[in-house]
């Protein structure tokens, strides 16, 4: 080196490259590798990194702030430097790596399911790493699952259980677990000898594990002795598993990770992947830029997928069945259906193909404002694939027609054949954890574990015979008849375990009214949510951290949790407290440990009979599993499909305009509702992590600039968001990125709830919301 | 259900070749040798995939599977047989008979010399140098990290894996880890590493919690450590927590050892060493006090009573004599015996005139406590300046603050005797020469400059001998200097089942080197007992870290070193019994403790003095490791030519 390098060197060596509060790079231990450029450029696909004049890594931007370029804090250039030059500034741990404790388990985030190492010492964890033992993220992470952990030791953290002893005026008591249990079993029988066991009611969490969601669902049946039970993958993707179960025979996703890599095209529909499922997202890439892969991107907001698309369709909302019909009509003319399929394994083809005709380009374009020869390309692009996937999230089943979107979908799977073979087939993309496993342990339209049917007297007998009870023959009711039975005082205690139905649920004063109207409500969470304030018993939980279990991914791929540290207090595991709770009513639940758990499950539900826990640490296995030497199935219907008659059936579905909640003069416009990549769910994790929080400190709505102007409005001032349920003031971004016409906001923001203003309207067949469509208008605050 | 299946094709090492594989496209397979071990591999892998999955390891920096292979780094050359130049393995493929050898010399010089490259490059710590000059290997910026946090047990406790005395060694170390420190070159002075050590270790006994481990399950192994001075009860603290049954054999009434009857208790209070002995005797060892070897047993009779090891750590605690006229005279004695007797609680009248000879840690305790025993005018003479004193620096102030008068520049040349009794000394001016093997400047002597001191006692204090006596052994081999000798890579005797650390292997030297010899004894005993053969004790012990160049620091604000506060010198003075006075000194006056200890808000500033200059990768870093095995270093690297 000369002098002016040296100098140039002791210049930089003051000046970090910084990504405040996750991450800095500092030149001393750099060795000029490239690795972090190279993975951010050749995995994450972002403008980033580019390379000095004396060869070390620089910013695009020519600062040396990651936020003046599209970093997005994933870290992925943390976790390749092999020197410790990028350094995560999140790291509490005072040892060196080396001397610290490792856990491998998985991220108790998205449904991605990506495996973690966690990283502790005296009992916290202080740093994550990317495992490389799953398939399903292949040592990949995003921002949430490497930066944003703090949570599981925030000071806000319940620790203790909580009591309200006298009625629902008195405060909540910190109480001895006896007392919480004793109280909680007491009042619950107490209201089931005086109304019956379908005033009772639960409500359980896709971020629980598989064992706590078997054992809860146990005991409402059992204990409670009713079928009024649900979880929010009603609110999420409860009308693609409807449409999936009528069309193919499952309710499951067919293909997996490494099949989206193999895909050489896709059809990303209303799905943010970049920011709800980064880590799938990056896999899409590769197939795109390692094989070549196309993307068609059919969203009307124009995504981060959008950059990276082929083709990209911006129908107007609401109009997604059109839009998919046509794509299928333009297959059919263009003879690029797949005859010797639709021959073989196809049922209701003819009455299908009538009913496509009236979907001509022209048409679609009318009713959704897709061009015709955009159109035209992406249904070319998907037929002639030899290997085609549809991903597809919210943007297809939050609507009132949000089955029939779904059924559309697998249409068009069916219609061109791919499914069945390596890199094909789709994929609704889960949001949490385990919502996938949370639907096969306690099921949906009133199924007992595995999708037994609670009608079946076989399935019935079996299940009686197994838990020494007989089966309830309640109906079934959903989250939200639940909530609208609270209200009306059909529902008088409730059992919510892990969910914030007062940020997740439409409508939030109604259902604030209906769960301040019940005589009991029985809280376990991590943290005093917005519900569990409302509770009159709270129990602390362990974190996904705190407990072994297994979480169920959105390829069915079913991974081991492992302990990493100690719960806070006296903070215990859900499916401890529910066996305890279950015990004090009078039904008998004795497990050792989640293991015992998953043993039980394996030998009620056929496709998780392999399922053992000892079987799933590396990789997990995917269901079916049918025996304990069953390697797992990578994807499904390979040679039949799981129907009476091994085929699988198209769907008539047509445009409906459900009129519903219509934009008028009086709410001109669409409100759509999300997530953001930094935030999760109601928040309560996300919004207590240093880092997530200190990125997107509150949630500001989309405003195309046409209508800022209309309404006149400015960007990064402030403005109240009205429909017919309620208003809400928050930030205004005005950005092109959403239509003219239609606004966005996230549903993460406890202060300002998204939920305040959506209504409670669902898709009949699935009971889903349709948070995608609420008439608003905005209004200036100044 | 009735779902077809599908296989999984579950893999973790993801490669483009894989994706073929998954999608039913198997490739040609082809039979090649590696490292002499024949292989089958799909034709479409590089040599380095091939390897990675038959679990041999070509050492790599860039390879990632998710990224395309670009060979940057260099290290990953292997020989390819028929091939004169390597080439690298992550970008070339197999082919059907390809025999490739991934370690040869040639390949190691290569990548060593990538490596040193690498290194001048990376100008960091792996180990802060406080850490790497500790003689304990303490970690230090993590100690000081939780004590910013306020975690003072679990602070003690990250101490207590390498060194079982905090409270002590925060209080008598002479503190090698300051000397590094980064924090000198912004405001000229280290951090308080030391005080903040007996900071924390101080905080956690006022909590009572425990700061160390419980044993690991019984071994039924039994070992005996003989001399319960700080390398024979952090031998003790280790074996313990290994599971071993440790008896401790100790000469005197009491354990300890020097820290007992060699350091005063105005430095270190007799309720710390308790406190600390205590901890280490309720793992279960066992203490025999009064058993003296060469007296009271041999290492023969230990082996007869079963002992399935044994660990020397008798320290050298016989004065050294000066080998100069007159010092057999009464009034001349060892200053490790004075302080031994003041230690005991015995009441030794110097008169009023004392000299002590020597510079060190020894004569500046033995002035010191000369003082607190009554005597008025204490000399220290020494042969070099006073920057030359192997005594602290801050002991020599403290010292000097206790109306020490020095006498440097000089050294004794004998003792003048009247009527068996000695009256002063002679002693001759120096001047300082070439620097000796120390790297101390050589005292020489100036001619004809010999002058007269008058004394009533004359300690002496330049240097200790092991005790010949109790090393009464036929078989045991000494060296040269009378020390036990040990294979310092093993710390085995010539003995088998014998190991020696501490003073009696080394020469009189510090506490913390004791303690830290202790430490090592205990996991060498460890390992021999598991069967280990001299080079897996050699491993087992071993501390490797790379050799860097010094990185110079950049840093925050500059901010003083926090001084320790200290007993008002007045009140310590006018504590000091007048010559004459009989019975025993005041425990609580003349010999309370001088320094106070930090306050919680002085601690926590001090500690955010800390750079923290240990690297968070450090343990998870390829440079490191790979640096380490290919014996890397920033100090070997000749780089370019000026002007090239």
């Amino acid at each position: 080196m000369n002098e002016i390098t040296q100098d140039f060197r002791a210049e930089q060596e003051l000046k970090p490259l910084v990504s405040w509060p996750f991450f800095q790079l500092d030149y001393a231990k750099c060795i000029k590798c490239m690795q972090c450029v190279r993975i951010c450029d050749e995995v994450q696909h972002r403008a980033v990194y580019t390379v000095d004049d004396v060869g070390y890594p620089a910013l695009v931007s020519g600062t040396s702030d990651f936020r003046d370029t599209q970093c997005n804090n994933c870290g992925q250039c943390v976790g390749v430097c092999p020197t410790g030059a990028l350094k995560d500034l999140t790291d509490r741990g005072s040892q060196p790596k080396s001397s610290r404790h490792n856990t491998t388990t998985i991220c108790g985030y998205c449904g991605v399911g990506c495996a973690i190492e966690l990283e502790s010492e005296n009992g916290r964890v202080v740093a994550v790493n990317p495992s490389h033992t799953s398939d399903a993220n292949i040592g990949n992470l995003c921002v949430k699952g490497r930066f944003g952990m703090d949570f599981i030791h925030h000071p806000e953290r319940l620790t203790i259980p909580l009591i309200r002893r006298n009625g629902k005026d008195s405060p909540l008591e910190p109480t001895s677990w006896e007392e919480a249990i004793a109280f909680a079993a007491r009042r619950f029988n107490e209201v089931k000898a005086k109304h019956g066991p379908h005033a009772l009611a639960g409500i359980t969490s896709a971020r629980a594990t598989n064992e706590d969601n078997y054992v809860f669902q146990k005991l409402i049946r059992c204990a409670f002795g009713t079928n009024n039970i649900d979880h929010c993958a009603r609110l999420c993707h409860m009308a693609s598993a409807v449409a999936l179960k009528n069309a193919v025979g499952s309710s499951a996703p067919s293909a997996s990770a490494p099949d989206v890599r193999l895909a050489t095209a896709f059809l990303v529909v209303g799905s943010n992947t970049t920011e709800t499922h980064p880590v799938m997202s990056s896999q899409v890439f590769k197939a795109k830029y390692e094989s070549g892969a196309k993307i068609v991107v059919i969203d009307p907001r124009r995504i981060e997928m959008v950059d990276h698309a082929d083709v990209w369709l911006r129908p107007k909302s609401g109009t997604n069945v059109a839009v998919l019909n046509g794509l299928a009509h333009v297959i059919l003319k263009s003879g690029l259906a797949n005859e010797a399929f639709i021959s073989a394994r196809t049922e209701n083809w003819e009455a299908y193909k009538t009913n496509l005709e009236k979907y001509t380009p022209a048409y679609v374009e009318e009713v959704s404002g897709v061009p015709q020869d955009r159109l035209i390309d992406a249904a070319v692009i998907y037929a002639k694939a030899d290997r085609g996937m549809l991903l597809w999230g919210m943007g297809i089943t939050q609507h009132l027609t949000g089955v029939d979107g779904a059924l559309a979908m697998a249409n068009l799977s069916l219609l061109t054949g791919h499914v069945g073979k390596p890199g094909t087939g789709f994929i609704p993309l889960r949001g949490q954890s385990n919502v996938q496993g949370a639907s096969d342990m306690q099921g949906q339209h009133n199924a007992l574990p595995g999708y037994h049917s609670i009608t079946d007297p076989q399935d019935r007998a079996k299940f009686e015979k197994a838990w020494g009870v007989p089966m309830p023959e309640d109906q079934f009711l959903s989250v939200v008849q639940l909530e609208e039975g609270a209200i009306r005082g059909d529902i008088k205690a409730m059992y919510i375990m892990g969910e914030n139905p007062m940020g997740s649920s439409p409508d939030l004063a109604e259902v604030e009214h209906g769960l301040k109207a019940l005589d009991l409500l029985v809280v376990q969470d991590l943290f005093l949510s917005e519900t569990a304030a409302l509770a009159d018993v709270v129990f602390p939980v362990a974190s996904f951290a705190e407990k072994d279990g297994t979480f169920t991914n959105t390829e069915r791929r079913v991974q081991l949790l492992r302990k990493a540290v100690e719960p806070p207090g006296e903070a215990r595991a859900d499916w401890e407290i529910v066996c305890e709770l279950s015990k004090a009513m009078g039904y008998e639940m004795n497990y050792d440990s989640p293991a015992a758990i998953m043993a039980e499950i394996a030998s009620l539900v056929p496709s998780y009979a392999g399922m053992l826990h000892e079987r799933l640490g590396e990789g997990g296995l995917q269901w079916p599993c049918l025996d304990i030497s069953h390697p797992g199935t990578r994807f499904l219907y390979a040679e039949s499909f799981p129907t009476p008659t091994g085929k699988a059936s198209f769907s008539m579905v047509d445009q409906i305009d459900s009129g519903a909640d219509a934009t008028d003069d009086k709410y001109p416009l669409n409100l759509n509702t999300g997530r953001l990549l930094e935030h999760y769910h109601t928040g309560t994790m996300t919004r207590r992590s240093r880092g997530l929080d200190h990125m997107r400190p509150e949630g500001e709505v989309d405003v195309h600039p046409e209508d800022a102007r209309r309404f006149g409005l400015e960007d990064g001032r402030m403005a109240r968001i009205i429909t017919k349920r309620g208003s809400i003031e928050v930030k205004v971004k005005v950005t092109d990125r959403t239509p003219e016409g239609a606004i966005f906001y996230p549903f993460h923001f406890g202060e300002a709830p998204a939920n305040r203003l959506t209504g409670a309207k669902y898709d009949q067949a699935s009971h889903t919301p349709a948070y995608k469509r609420t008439a608003a208008r905005l209004e200036r605050i100044d | 259900m009735n779902l077809t299946v599908a296989t999984n094709g579950k893999d973790s090492f993801d490669a483009t070749q894989d994706q073929n594989r998954e999608a039913g496209e198997p490739a040609a397979i082809c039979s090649i040798v590696i490292d002499g071990r024949p292989l089958t591999s799909e034709a479409d892998r590089t040599i380095l995939e091939a390897a990675k999955r038959a679990g041999i390891d070509i050492p790599a920096m860039c390879a990632d599977p998710r990224i395309k292979p670009t060979g940057d780094c260099d290290l990953c050359l292997v020989a390819v047989e028929g091939l004169a130049d390597p080439v690298k393995a992550c970008m070339t493929s197999v082919r059907d008979g390809m025999s490739v050898s991934t370690v040869t010399d040639d390949l190691k010089a290569r990548r060593k010399l990538r490596l040193n490259e690498y290194l001048t490059n990376h100008n960091a710590y792996c180990e802060p140098p406080c850490q790497s000059a500790c003689p304990a290997g303490i970690d230090i910026a993590g100690y000081i990290e939780l004590i910013t946090q306020k975690k003072y047990v679990e602070a003690t406790a990250l101490i207590k894996e390498m060194l079982p005395l905090p409270g002590i060694l925060g209080r008598v170390c002479p503190r090698p880890c300051e000397d590094p420190c980064r924090r000198r070159q912004i405001d000229g002075e280290p951090v308080a590493i030391c005080a903040l050590k007996r900071f924390a270790a101080d905080k956690a006994v006022e909590t009572g919690l425990p700061t160390q481990l419980e044993p690991k399950p019984p071994t039924g192994k039994r070992i005996a450590v003989v001399g319960a001075g700080p390398a024979g009860l952090s031998a003790a603290y280790y074996l313990a927590l290994e599971g071993h049954n440790v008896v401790l054999l100790e000469s005197e009434k009491e354990p300890g050892g020097t820290l007992r009857f060699g350091i005063p208790s105005y430095r270190l209070p007799n309720s710390v060493l308790d406190q600390e002995i205590n901890d280490i005797l309720s793992l279960g060892v066992e203490l025999r006090v009064n058993q003296r070897m060469g007296t009271d047993y041999q290492i023969e009779t230990l082996r007869e009573q079963g002992f399935d090891a044994v660990f020397l750590s008798i320290g050298a605690m016989i004065g050294k004599a000066a080998r100069i006229c007159g010092e057999n005279a009464q009034g001349v004695m060892p200053a490790v015996e004075f302080l031994a007797r003041v230690n005991w609680g015995e009441r030794v009248d110097l008169g009023k005139r004392v000299i002590v000879v020597g510079g060190g840690f020894t004569a500046a305790d033995a002035v010191r406590t000369a003082r607190r025993e009554g005597a008025s005018d204490v000399t220290m003479m020494y042969r070099r300046t006073r920057e030359e004193m192997s005594a602290a620096a801050h002991e020599v102030h403290e010292c000097e603050v206790e109306g020490v008068r020095f006498d440097l520049l000089a050294a004794p040349v004998s003792v003048t005797v009247h009527k068996g009794r000695a009256i002063g000394i002679i002693a001759q001016r120096m001047e300082l020469g070439e620097p000796d093997a120390s790297g101390r400047r050589r005292p020489v002597p100036v001619p004809g400059s010999e002058y007269f001191t008058p004394a009533d006692t004359i300690l002496m204090a330049i240097g200790q001998d092991v005790d010949g006596a109790a090393l009464n052994e036929s078989h045991l081999s000494l060296n040269r200097w009378g020390h036990i000798a040990i294979d310092e890579s093993t710390m085995m005797t010539n003995l088998p089942g014998v190991f020696a650390g501490g003073d009696c292997a080394t020469g009189a030297a510090t506490v913390v080197e004791g303690v830290g010899a202790g430490r090592q004894g205990a996991y060498a005993i460890h390992a021999w007992l598991n069967g280990a053969d001299e080079r897996g004790i050699a491993n087992a012990i071993r501390k490797r870290k790379p050799q860097f160049f010094d990185i110079g620091a950049s840093a925050k604000s500059a901010a003083k070193m926090a001084h320790m506060p200290v007993l008002d010198p007045e009140k310590r003075v006018s504590a000091f019994r007048n010559s004459g006075h009989v019975g025993p000194v005041d425990n609580d006056g003349a010999f309370a403790e001088v320094e106070l200890g930090f306050t919680e808000e002085v601690a926590l500033q001090e500690a955010e003095r800390c750079l923290l200059c240990r690297c968070q990768a450090s343990g998870a870093c390829k440079l490191q490791s790979l640096s380490l095995e290919y014996g890397a270093s920033t100090t070997e690297y000749k780089g370019m030519e000026a002007g090239k």
